[in-house]
């Protein structure tokens, strides 16, 4: 049915951390866990790098990644930042606001050491040719993640 | 890639109002045109091209056809933000866990 199809993508994991702390490594040091070589707008094959990814920590703030040439390109808008509990963003990735999709993160605790995180994109239907772009940087990036990720990955 | 003529198909605007339109429910085109700002035939004629695209499926009902969401088109744009978001929660936990 219609409904099912367009339903929310949603992912849950459980983290080995409170959730006030959770929220602030997502948040505060997104540029160093998010998957940099797969997951951005960096035109790859053109050189281009993202070297870092910032979350402004308020409503209305900004989320951009940063280039290796210095350049920044925005990624949407903090609609939510309630620490410790909910991080929420207008998705849009280059679109223009109106076409944004809905990102939300939420942090319950499961115990004084561990919470769970789930995610939910909503509206993602909205994102445009704007997908395709990411995809094709998403693919290009794939053999780097195996080359380098993996390998330290695989040597801890 | 089929999700990519999905998008390109929805990338007009009046296409996209069509489209989210029906998320609310199955209607004949009759009902979907009135309040759009574009003619009974042009909107039959982005629903052709919604249909040809995976997007929108159609059905008789009497006289008139019902038109519903069918997002076929879409599925595989759906499994490939299911697997990005599943990457990208899976790296946060490794970070958060492991690199303190």
């Amino acid at each position: 049915m219609s409904v099912v199809e367009l339903a929310p993508v949603v992912k849950t994991i459980d983290v080995r951390r409170p959730a006030a702390e959770a929220f602030r490594i997502f948040t505060a040091e997104i540029g160093a866990w998010w998957p940099l070589a797969t997951h951005t707008r960096a035109k790859t094959a053109a050189g281009e790098t993202t070297v870092a990814v910032t979350i402004e920590p308020r409503v209305g703030g900004r989320i951009y990644e940063t280039l290796n040439d210095g350049r920044e390109l925005d990624w949407g808008v903090v609609s939510a930042f309630e620490p410790g509990a909910l991080f929420a963003m207008a998705w849009s990735m280059g679109r223009p606001q109106t076409q944004s999709t809905d990102v939300s993160v939420r942090f319950e605790p499961l115990d004084e050491a561990s919470c769970r995180v789930t995610l939910t994109h909503e509206n993602w239907e909205r994102m445009g040719e704007e997908a395709a772009k990411l995809r094709e940087a998403y693919n290009n990036g794939w053999a780097g993640v195996f080359e380098r990720g993996f390998g330290d990955y695989a040597a801890r | 890639m089929a999700y990519e003529k999905a998008l390109a198909t929805l990338a007009d605007p009046t296409r996209r109002l069509i489209f989210e339109r029906l998320r609310a429910g199955p209607l004949p085109v009759g009902q979907l045109a009135e309040g759009l700002p574009v003619s009974r035939p042009a909107v039959s004629q982005h629903l052709k091209a919604l249909k040809g695209a995976g997007l929108v499926k159609d059905e008789p009902r009497g006289t008139a056809r019902i038109y519903r969401i069918h997002a076929e088109g879409l599925a595989e744009l759906r499994d490939w933000l299911d697997s990005f978001w599943g990457e990208a929660l899976t790296s946060f936990k490794h970070h958060a866990e492991n690199d303190r």
